[in-house]
């Protein structure tokens, strides 16, 4: 089932369309959860961040009529900002975080601006330097795990990433970012 | 460089993401997790949305006293929200 297909199922038959949904992404959500929220909270937390996200899925598009046009990016909006959510609380309520999370959870509005442009920096990187990237910076995965999905070496993994950084910082700076 | 591409995951938004679609499906298409976890999942969120609570426990009868069955705390609205979701 397509994403289109999913979209008129979850305005038709907002139940089926939700079970659907889920039998297709849950994998891919538990994936940006767990590398966002992994060390922070429990096992049982991820799980239930992750059923918040469908839940907001389901609310937005059957009872707010939103209709985005990929499922699959529109998932990983939602799930990122929840995760943003959940770090921010533990922070207020004076839980450990790391300062890499920390600094990923400070609103930044130059880097808002930007996202669109650094994005269509990484699209341009070509694969498979693009779905590393993604995959190491916006998905935040570990670089082994990387290796592990991408049937990569570690060593052949770190040296695209490295490459792929100088290439990202030639293209933002020819374009004044 | 490294600080602004961490924190793309905060900021980018759906315009912003529709750009790496592509990449984002197959990294979904590629991604598994065990059955279990899934129809954990699936039993969370369709509780949330108030789905299947008039569905009453008919493909569960075990001994919930017995260890190896603890972890089936969900799955009385599992079959058949799954039955659903394999027809589609």
């Amino acid at each position: 089932m397509n994403d289109t297909e999913l979209l008129e199922l979850l305005e038709s038959s907002p139940q089926e369309g939700l079970a659907a949904v889920i039998g297709k992404y849950s994998a891919y959500v538990y994936k940006i959860v767990y590398n966002r929220l992994v060390g922070v909270c429990a096992k049982e937390d991820i799980e239930e961040a992750v059923s918040d996200i469908f839940m907001k899925l389901y609310t937005s598009v059957s009872e707010k009529g939103a209709e985005p046009r990929s499922v699959c990016a529109y998932l990983s909006v939602i799930a990122q900002r929840h995760c943003t959510d959940v770090l921010r609380r533990q922070k207020a309520n004076g839980q450990h975080i790391s300062l890499d999370e920390i600094e990923n959870i400070i609103p930044d509005e130059e880097v808002t601006a930007d996202s669109g442009q650094i994005m269509q920096a990484l699209k341009r990187l070509g694969e498979p330097d693009t779905e590393i990237f993604v995959r190491r910076y916006y998905l935040g995965q570990p670089v082994k795990q990387i290796a592990l999905e991408m049937n990569m070496k570690v060593d052949t993994l770190n040296k695209r990433l490295s490459r792929g950084l100088k290439k990202l910082r030639k293209m933002l700076e020819e374009e004044g970012l | 460089m490294k600080t602004r591409l961490g924190r793309l995951g905060a900021n980018a938004d759906e315009k912003d993401c529709q750009i790496i679609s592509r990449e984002l499906e197959d990294i979904a298409a590629k991604s598994t997790i065990p059955d279990e976890l899934q129809e954990r999942i699936l039993s969370s969120a369709m509780r949330k949305a108030g789905v299947g609570m008039n569905i009453t426990m008919n493909n569960r009868k075990e001994d919930t006293h017995n260890p190896e069955n603890l972890n089936n705390y969900d799955y009385d609205l599992c079959g058949t929200v799954f039955e659903c979701a394999n027809r589609l």
